[in-house]
Formats: structure tokens, sequence, C-alpha cells
């Protein structure tokens, strides 16, 4: 009997144990799996976070160009995108994300690579309304078709005696000429037009995968994104019109480049418009001082009033911009272009200039 | 005889019962203590960590509003189409920036500057002081002050421009 009790005590002593150590090992597994996905976020937290300020010190800062190691986390998928006037970036599938309602952020879809590329430069319209920062990547690489003076600029100016600062791009002849490497994105910018609408896509660049590859299409000044399907390019949204003045470093021009899209370059040119409207009422008050400096005789108060003047460039530049928020752009880059005139005029008169 | 071995025995069993079961409430009291212990341990090291990172965060806070006011568009010296010139402020925007960052400070440009005051201290020609943006946080238990040194620019005296000095200081609210 005694022996019977102490068999059945054991066993039930072995099926305790076994049922406690199960429940304190399932305990400790769970509070270790928690924690990685805690340190993950955290770690992705910390991550945008610190992009965040980089972001901010590449931004105020003119004409930089700077990269960033992307460490351990260059094997996970970065995205960008901008809706309703506010840009998101973060890691694809985690729930962290930054948003950004303020600096215009022109950056590819999704970005994959050991190394980030910052670069700045201010955008003019025609004073200096905020800096517009192009991001790229070590592996996506922008393909230049076309013979447009601004090829050349644009290989110059990404150009870098560091080569991890040098933007990765290539001048070609034609599509076929393209070799897409192993890099992780391809853009193919059609400077003149010609090769991308209603082209097919050669075999080389037809066996990548669909989102690998992008092309953006330049016409004056319309600019229109192209996606591949298959072995056919399919236009990608609607037509956008760059909002810029002409000469060298059109900041709006590089930013239709390095854009994922129309719509996000769009959403990001609506930042800077916003800004100049409130520049502009900045720049009416400071031109309302102006006219008290002089006397009605003096040279410089004739300069500063009249037909084309300063003063009236400058309240239709400040309509224009609020036309332009709204979809008419036309209006905007006449009356800057006439500002710009005016101001030029008044510093070789020495007279104090609004910017 | 046996009556009284067994009533021996049963008190000795008894003893070793209580002996026992005093041991387990000790082993228990022990590992609820060991426990209590960790949790305090750990509730401190959390709140030294949180701690911590908020002190980095309003530090972060502070070096990035400090990065933006000095190169604002909205008061920055313009010298046509050259580039701007560093760490001056142009004082016929400077005096009307203000109107501009209130009327448009829910929209916009609380955005850019969150909690925080703007002030420029004008050391020379004169001495004077502009508040250029101020949003204060309600219940803020400390504000952070950042100085920097920037020329000041002003062509309202007679058309020729003339250069002073201040200091720019920026407050972020915790």
């Amino acid at each position: 009997m005694n022996s019977k009790k102490a068999q059945v005590s054991v066993t039930f002593n072995w099926i305790y144990i076994l049922i406690a150590g199960g429940i304190i090992l399932l305990f400790f597994v769970g509070i270790i799996v928690k924690q990685k996905s805690i340190s993950e976020d955290k770690l992705s937290s910390d991550v945008l976070n610190s992009l965040e300020s980089i972001f901010t010190s590449a931004g105020v800062s003119e004409k930089t160009r700077n990269y960033v190691d992307m460490g351990g986390l260059a094997e996970q998928e970065l995205y960008f995108e901008c809706e309703e006037g506010v840009t998101e970036y973060g890691i694809e599938g985690k729930g962290v994300r930054i948003q950004n309602a303020m600096d215009p952020i022109f950056a590819p879809k999704n970005i994959k690579a050991p190394r980030m590329i910052l670069w700045s430069l201010p955008y003019k319209m025609p004073f200096r309304v905020m800096n517009f920062l192009f991001v790229s990547s070590s592996n996506t690489k922008y393909s230049l078709l076309g013979t447009d003076q601004f090829v050349i600029e644009f290989l110059n100016a990404t150009d870098d005696r560091d080569p991890q600062l040098r933007i990765n791009r290539e001048l070609v002849s034609s599509l076929d000429e393209i070799d897409p490497g192993k890099n992780y994105h391809l853009r193919v910018v059609d400077f003149d037009g010609l090769n991308i609408p209603g082209k097919p896509i050669p075999e080389t660049l037809a066996n990548l995968n669909d989102e690998k590859i992008s092309a953006v299409v330049f016409n004056g000044l319309d600019v229109s994104y192209y996606a591949k399907e298959g072995n056919k390019w399919v236009k990608e949204g609607e037509t956008v019109t760059l909002v810029s003045l002409s000469g060298e470093r059109q900041a709006a021009k590089y930013a239709a480049i390095f854009s994922g899209d129309g719509s996000s370059y769009m959403c990001n040119i609506k930042k800077a418009l916003k800004r100049l409207s409130y520049l502009d009422e900045i720049y009416l008050a400071k031109m309302a001082e102006m006219k008290e400096v002089y006397a009605p005789q003096h040279p410089c108060y004739l300069q500063l009033i009249g037909d084309k003047s300063v003063d009236t460039s400058l309240d239709i530049h400040s309509v224009a911009v609020g036309l332009c928020q709204t979809g008419s752009c036309k209006k905007l880059v006449e009356a800057a272009n006439d500002l710009r005139l005016a101001n030029n005029q008044l510093r070789l008169a020495s007279c104090i200039s609004l910017y | 005889m046996i009556y009284e071995k067994f009533q021996k025995d049963k008190k000795i069993k008894m003893k070793k019962g209580q002996i026992r079961m005093t041991e387990t409430i000790a082993v228990l009291f022990i590992f609820f203590v060991l426990i209590l212990f960790s949790l305090i341990f750990y509730y401190r090291y959390s709140e030294t960590a949180f701690k911590g990172e908020q002190d980095e965060m309003f530090a972060k806070k502070a070096i990035d509003l400090t990065t933006k006011t000095i190169f604002l568009p909205e008061l920055l010296c313009s010298k046509g189409e050259s580039e701007a010139e560093d760490f001056c402020f142009d004082m016929m925007k400077l005096r009307h920036a203000n109107k501009t960052f209130k009327s448009h400070l829910s929209d916009y440009y609380f955005n850019l500057f969150s909690y925080a005051k703007i002030s420029v201290q004008e050391i020379y020609p004169k001495d004077e002081e502009w508040i250029v943006y101020e949003k204060k946080k309600p219940n803020s238990t400390r504000t952070d002050p950042t100085f920097f040194v920037v020329a000041l620019k002003d062509e309202s005296l007679g058309g020729q421009p003339s250069y002073g000095f201040g200091v720019v200081n920026i407050e972020v609210y915790s």
C-alpha cells in the first residue's frame, strides 16, 4: 500500500515539475520574444529620429551633400511617400514612422541600400524660399538620356571627388545602352521627351521586376512619370508642371528627377508654395518700410513704384502664389521673373533691394 | 503503552510538518522579496533610462530649433541672386516677422517651432529686444535657452546698410 502511494507521489511530482517548468520556460520565452520586438521597434525609432535630425540639418544648410551609412539597416527597406502635404517615411513593415509637414523631401519611393545620399539645393522664387532636400542611395541609378544643356549641368552637379558622395548616374545615348547592374532601382531620365513615351523597353531592362525601374520625361516645363509594365512604359498619374525660374541649379527640376512620382513631387512643391505665401507677407511689409526710407522725389523711390517695379511685381507675385496653390502656376513664374528683374535694377542703382 | 508511542510519533510528525511548513513559507517569502527587489530595481532603471531619453530628445529639439532659426529665410540677410549672408538677420524683415508668425501660428509655424520662444536682443548700436516667436507650453517644467550671436543688418537708416550685432535667444519649453 505504502509503495503504491510512493509511486503515485513520485509520478505526480514529476508531472508537477514538468508543468511548472514548462510554464516558467514559456514565461521567459514570452519575455524574450516581447523584448526582442520592443528592441527592434526602439532601434527603428532611434534610427528614424536620427534620420529626422540629419534631414533637418541637411535641409537648412545650402548646397550641401552628405551621406548616411545605413549600417545594420542596409537590409531594411525604407519607404517615402507624400500625401496631402505631409511626407511620411519609415521602415517597411515596422510601425514606427516619421511625418513631416514642413520640409520638402524628394526621394525615391523605396530605398534599400548600404549608403543614403542627401543633397540640398535652395529653391528660389525669385528669393530663397527654402532648401529642397534630395534623397538618393548608392544603389539607385540615374540613366540620363537626351541632348539638353541640363544633362551636362546635372552630371557636373552630381559629381564629387569623394566617391561616397557621388550620385550613381550615367549618360547614355539610347535605352539599349543602359546597364541596370545590381542596383536596387533604376531611374531613366529622358530630357528630350523622345525616348520613353510610346517606345518599347529593350530586352536588357524588360527582364527586371516592374518596381525596379521607372522613368521621368521632361517636355519643356511639363514632367511626366512612367512605370514599367512588362515590356512597355505606362504613364503614372497626371503630367506636372515645373514651378521654376530659368537659369542654373533649378532646384525644382532636380527635385523632379529625384522624386518617386508626380503626386509626391507636387505634394512637396506645395509645401514650398505655402512657405512662399508667408514669405510674401514679410516682403510686402519690408516693401512698405523701404518706401518710407526715401523721399518721394528720390530716384530710388521712383524705382520702387510704377509699372514693372518691385512694388507692383511683388503684389502680382503674392496673388500668383495663391493661384499656383490651387493649380495654375504659369503666372507665378512670370511674376517671379519680373520681380527678379526689378530687384536687380534696384541693386544696380545702389538702392535698397527687396532681397 | 502503544497508545503513548502513537501519540509521541504523532507529535514528532506534527513538529516535522510544522518545520516544513515554516520552511516553505520562509522560502516563499524570500522568493517574493527577491521578486519585489527585482521589480523595484527594474522600475528605477526604467525611470532613469526614460528621463535620460527625454533629456536627449529635449537637447536634440533645442539643437534642431537653433539650426532652423539661424537659417530662416524669413529673417536671413539676402544678397540678390548670391548666397545669403551667414549668421545675419535683416532688420527690415525681423521687425515684421513676428506678425506673420503670429497670424499663421496654428496652421504653419507651430509645426516649425513647436513650444518655444525666439527673441533677438540687439546689443549694438541700440539696446532693444524683439520677440520673434512665442508659444508657451501649459504646465511646462523647464526651459532650455540657447544663445547665438548674429549680425543685424539695417538698411532703413538712409538707404545704406549698417551692421550691428545682437544675440538670438532660443528657449525650448519641455
